[in-house]
């Protein structure tokens, strides 16, 4: 016995594994998206067309949505370096098709500044400050200290600059704070102002200069780090600074305007018309002539600082830089100054030759917005929230490696797991389904034996007859024609046609409670029996018939047994035997069929949970159920071969 | 004994055992009666004359609804209705140039019409009728049967539906054959891996809950019924497998196919000639079975409302029907319930039927 039992069950491994392959493809391959069916955009692909740049975003968008929800990309935090060596000539243009991958961080770098002897300071969206080298190793990293959740803010750094052998550090609670370049000890920290630093620029003989979320820019004392002098006057949250040649602190931000400070005093010098929108980042040129503006307006513009006075400078009149199709985050000179690498929440970076504004290179799909670029001798840098994509093949190892510990994720519909609602629903339609074999047993074995014994007498025919029609009539016909007759206003309001039990029902009397629950199972349970009747009858009748035929029963008859025992212990007996094997593949197939009666009478079981979880795109969920009801039917094939070969040993040695 | 002719060939034999089952051939009077409906519905429920004289030319403008009847592609139905075939004879397009825009219905009193033959039922099934909606039986003489909650005609859409499900249960089956029998005869007549790998697959397949997957397959995909064809094709072909499989290692060892080996002829012609015809006896019957089941399927997802709403289903009127049950409009649940009976119970009939003619085990 046992060897065979352990040859089924190795049998069993590879169909498992189509099983859990089956689903994974399905899941996978599946168009339309969740997110926006949950949101009642429409459900397949048809319903997201349309060819304009907007509607293929929002496309991209909820696709992207679908494969983080599944776990197709993963966070990518990593700082992605490009190289810088574009071929001489008009025209001519760097490939940027893969990207060096450079540390593998905590979380997505936002922050960067290079290293004059090469290398990067890179800061992470949690506050951890790493520096690494030009290879990528970590020379020294800083991780965020482990906070209690919910206690701070998160102090993910936006601001970094390098400031001789230190590095300054501003982040998202407005704190500045110095770190030793070579070790990465903390030097000096400043007091938490409480929105976010956005920029940070070393003023040489006034202090370092911060530009505040809170519409402030601030300078800072160099050794303390504590705000000395406050620079007002911008309606919004600073983004960006810049120092220019000539001694003036230059600010944009929120409110589109571009302001020139004198930092020793603090008086606001000139204030620029604004722009369409607002200013994301300021760069200038390492010949100090040229001034870079990274626009919310998805452009990036260039002015010429040397040929004017500043006060009568036009941003109007700039070169402008367009291609970007989302706001410009971030833009950085290469250091000869012909070059402009510009970021942006299109999620690619684009390189652009200054001189004939043509795009000489962009990125691939980064797969988040870029937080900021930086270039250093032949290399880019960028940070960004980005993805990458799992291979197919690891996601269906990790996808088999989580069903084998049955855990299922968190339903896409209400974040609950979706083992729990399983185990919600399982009993529900397997205490359905045992009652229904229960009846279809009662009711078929008896008549299956009866009209065996008298074949082809009236009971018979007309068995036979009945069972047969019945056999034909869809269950869903059945379930209408129920509740029309039996559960509706206009006829008869004998029994409830919704649920498994009333509101209520814990608070009544024990009679009325068993009234309640009964009443509650006659119709579904009625549609759920009849279609069984006819088959297992004939397959009663057809195995009886067989039996009677043996030889052991005429050996019975002709010693003289009266034919109630003939039938009963010596036919019966042999036939029911395969008959009960049966059971065992009965209930899974019961299980998966179950969908329409539980969707025609509301109750709350397996069926309606699958049918539920296609409707909203559950994708979890779906996974779930599939697997488990197939899993459960190759249990239930094994259940059912076992028992037969208990009863029938001949089995086992074919 | 009208005793079995030696010379007699299987399929003869298995057609006069057939001719004296009267269950089997009340199945198959059930079935040619449903198809002759389904083949006639565009000539007897239709809004367009069957023939007629306009401005003195001859149309037969009923012709164009066997394109929509029977071409389950919707674009496909659009550009042959479109063609410009021979003037006259077959317009499909033509008479909407000379109707000025106008629906046949509306130029029924027109004087340009010249003698129109109308069919006895004067709807098409997927047509509104806005002046008499939720009509019971009765209430309305143009709507012998009602019409449901759009006004449209239930005879008309009963009689269109039986095109619907057997085109569905057929075509259905047709792929789950054609997979189920290749890929079974490959399995039982290579045997070794081939079988070994096929027979996993199989196995697979029918572990996973067959409604539920076609549903799920149904949602994610457009619900036309080219897709739901497919979709219960693509799920049904395991019985077909294991069939067929076993009939092929049965036959296989019989000394015919022995002697066939022995007479040197290819193994192709072994397969094809001697192998796969005595092996098909069992598919016969699974097929009436199977259509009964595809076209079960089909009603129950479009009951779901997973159906092609552009095709009048059976199923999509009863489950109008359920919705309406407190407004009482039970004609909408009887009368296609009763058509999905007789349709299965038909097919079932011809199944027994058949299994009982090729029933080697019965004799004469």
């Amino acid at each position: 016995m046992l060897p065979y039992v352990l040859k089924r069950l190795l049998a069993m491994i590879p169909t498992l594994l189509g099983i859990t392959f089956v689903t994974f493809l399905m899941v996978n391959l599946a168009p339309g998206d969740p997110v926006a069916t949950q949101f009642g955009q429409g459900g397949g692909e048809g319903s997201t067309g349309g060819d304009g740049a907007g509607a293929r975003d929002r496309r991209g968008d909820t696709i992207k949505a679908k494969k983080k929800l599944l776990g197709m990309v993963r966070e990518d935090p990593t700082v992605h370096a490009w190289p810088l060596d574009v071929p001489p000539g008009e025209g001519g243009a760097t490939s940027w098709t893969r990207s060096t991958r450079l540390g593998e961080l905590p979380a997505w770098a936002q922050a960067l500044a290079v290293l004059p002897g090469g290398g990067v300071v890179v800061g992470d969206a949690q506050g951890g400050v790493w520096r690494l080298d030009a290879q990528g190793e970590v020379a020294w990293g800083v991780a965020a200290a482990q906070e209690p959740a919910g206690a701070t803010p998160p102090r993910g750094v936006r601001a970094l600059v390098v400031d001789g052998d230190s590095v300054l550090v501003g982040d998202q609670a407005g704190r500045l704070s110095r770190r030793d370049l070579a070790t990465g000890a903390l030097l000096a920290e400043g007091p938490a102002l409480g929105r976010a630093l956005r920029d940070l620029v070393v003023v040489p003989g006034a202090g370092i200069a911060s530009a505040g979320e809170d519409g402030m820019v601030r300078l800072h004392d160099p050794a303390g780090l504590a705000p000395q002098l406050v620079l007002e006057g911008h309606r919004g949250a600073v983004h960006a600074l810049a120092l220019s040649p000539n001694g003036l602190l230059l600010s944009g931000g929120y409110d589109r305007a571009l302001r020139a400070w004198d930092p020793g005093t603090g008086a606001l010098a000139v204030e620029l018309p604004p722009l369409p929108q607002a200013i994301n980042d300021l760069a200038l040129s390492p010949a100090g002539d040229r001034l870079a503006l990274a626009g919310d307006d998805r452009k990036v513009r260039i002015l010429s600082l040397d040929d004017a006075p500043l006060a009568t400078l036009d941003p109007g009149a700039a070169r402008v830089l367009a291609g970007h199709h989302l706001a410009v985050t971030s833009v950085a000179w290469s250091d000869d100054g012909r070059y402009l690498v510009s970021g942006s929440e299109d999620e690619s970076a684009r390189l652009w030759d200054v001189a004939s504004g043509s795009q000489r290179a962009a990125t691939p799909d980064i797969g988040g917005e870029l937080r900021q670029v930086a270039v250093a001798g032949d290399r880019v840098y960028t940070a960004a929230r980005s993805w990458r994509t799992v291979p197919v093949w690891r996601r269906y190892v990790s996808w088999l490696w989580r069903t084998a510990r049955l855990d299922f994720d968190r339903s896409f519909v209400d974040d609950r797991p979706v083992i729990d609602k399983i185990a919600e629903a399982l009993p529900v339609t397997v205490g359905l389904n045992l009652v229904a074999i229960g009846i279809i047993y009662a009711v078929s074995v008896p008549v299956g034996v009866l009209a065996a014994v008298r074949r082809g007498g009236p009971f018979d025919q007309v068995s036979g007859l009945v069972l047969f029609l019945l056999y034909s009539v869809p269950n869903f016909w059945l379930a209408t024609l129920l509740i029309m007759a039996l559960s509706s206003e206009k006829t008869l309001d004998l029994l409830p046609s919704v649920g498994l039990y009333s509101a209520g029902h814990e608070d009544l009397s024990y009679l009325s409670w068993l009234w309640d629950r009964i009443s509650h199972l006659v119709l579904p349970v009625t549609v759920m029996v009849y279609g069984g009747f006819a088959s297992l009858s004939r397959y009663v009748r057809s195995s009886m018939l067989d039996t009677i035929q043996e030889d052991y029963v005429r050996t019975a008859r002709a010693k003289g047994l009266p034919e109630y025992l003939v039938v009963t212990k010596h036919a019966f007996r042999n036939s029911l035997i395969t008959v009960v094997t049966l059971v065992a593949s009965l209930l899974p197939a019961m299980i998966g069929g179950s969908v329409i009666v539980e969707y025609i009478f509301s109750i709350e079981g397996m069926g309606r949970l699958g049918f539920n979880a296609i409707l909203a795109r559950d994708y979890p969920v779906i996974m779930a159920i599939t697997t488990f009801s197939a899993v459960l039917t190759l249990l239930g094939i094994l259940l059912s071969d076992l028992l037969y070969s208990v009863v029938d040993p001949r089995v086992r040695t074919e | 004994m009208a005793a079995g002719r030696v010379d007699e060939s299987a399929a003869a034999r298995a057609w006069r055992r057939l001719r004296r089952h009267h269950g089997g051939m009340l199945g198959l009077a059930i079935v040619v009666l449903l198809t002759l409906s389904g083949v006639t519905a565009p000539l007897v429920a239709n809004d367009r004359p069957i023939v007629c004289q306009f401005r003195g030319q001859v149309y037969f403008p009923a012709l164009a609804s066997y394109v929509d009847a029977w071409v389950p592609w919707q674009s496909l139905r659009y550009e042959l209705k479109s063609l410009e075939v021979t003037e006259g004879w077959f317009p499909m397009s033509g008479h909407y140039v000379a109707l000025e825009g106008r629906t046949w219905k509306e130029v029924r009193d027109a004087p340009e019409l010249g003698f129109a033959l109308w069919p006895p039922v004067p709807w098409s099934p997927t047509q509104f009728d806005p002046t008499a909606l939720k009509r019971k039986p009765g209430q309305d003489p143009a709507h012998p049967l009602g019409t449901d909650d759009q006004g449209r005609d239930v005879l008309a859409r009963l009689l269109h539906g039986t095109v619907v499900a057997m085109l569905v249960g057929v075509v259905a089956m047709s792929i789950s054959v054609a997979i189920g029998v290749t890929l079974g005869l490959a399995a039982g007549f290579f045997g070794r891996g081939v079988d070994l790998v096929l027979s996993r697959i199989t196995e697979v397949v029918m572990c996973f809950p067959t409604f539920f997957l076609i549903i799920a397959v149904i949602a994610f995909l457009e619900p036309s019924i080219v897709n739901i064809m497919m979709v219960l094709g693509l799920v049904g072909w395991t019985k077909f497998f294991r069939l067929v499989r076993g009939e092929v290692l049965k036959v296989k060892s019989l000394e015919y196919v022995t002697a066939a080996r022995a007479l040197g002829l290819s193994q192709r012609r072994i397969m094809f000639r001697h192998v796969l015809p005595n092996a098909l006896g069992p598919v016969f019957v699974a097929v009436a079975f199977g259509v009964a089941n595809a076209v079960l399927a089909e009603t129950s997802l479009s009951f779901l409302g997973f159906g092609d709403t552009s095709v009048p289903s059976w199923g999509e009127t009863v489950m109008q029907g359920r919705a309406y049950v407190s407004q009482g409009l039970w004609h909408l649940t009887v009368f296609p319930g009763l058509a999905i009976f007789v349709t299965l119970t038909g097919f079932n009939l011809l199944g027994e039927g058949i299994r009982d003619a090729v029933d080697p085990k019965l004799r004469d």
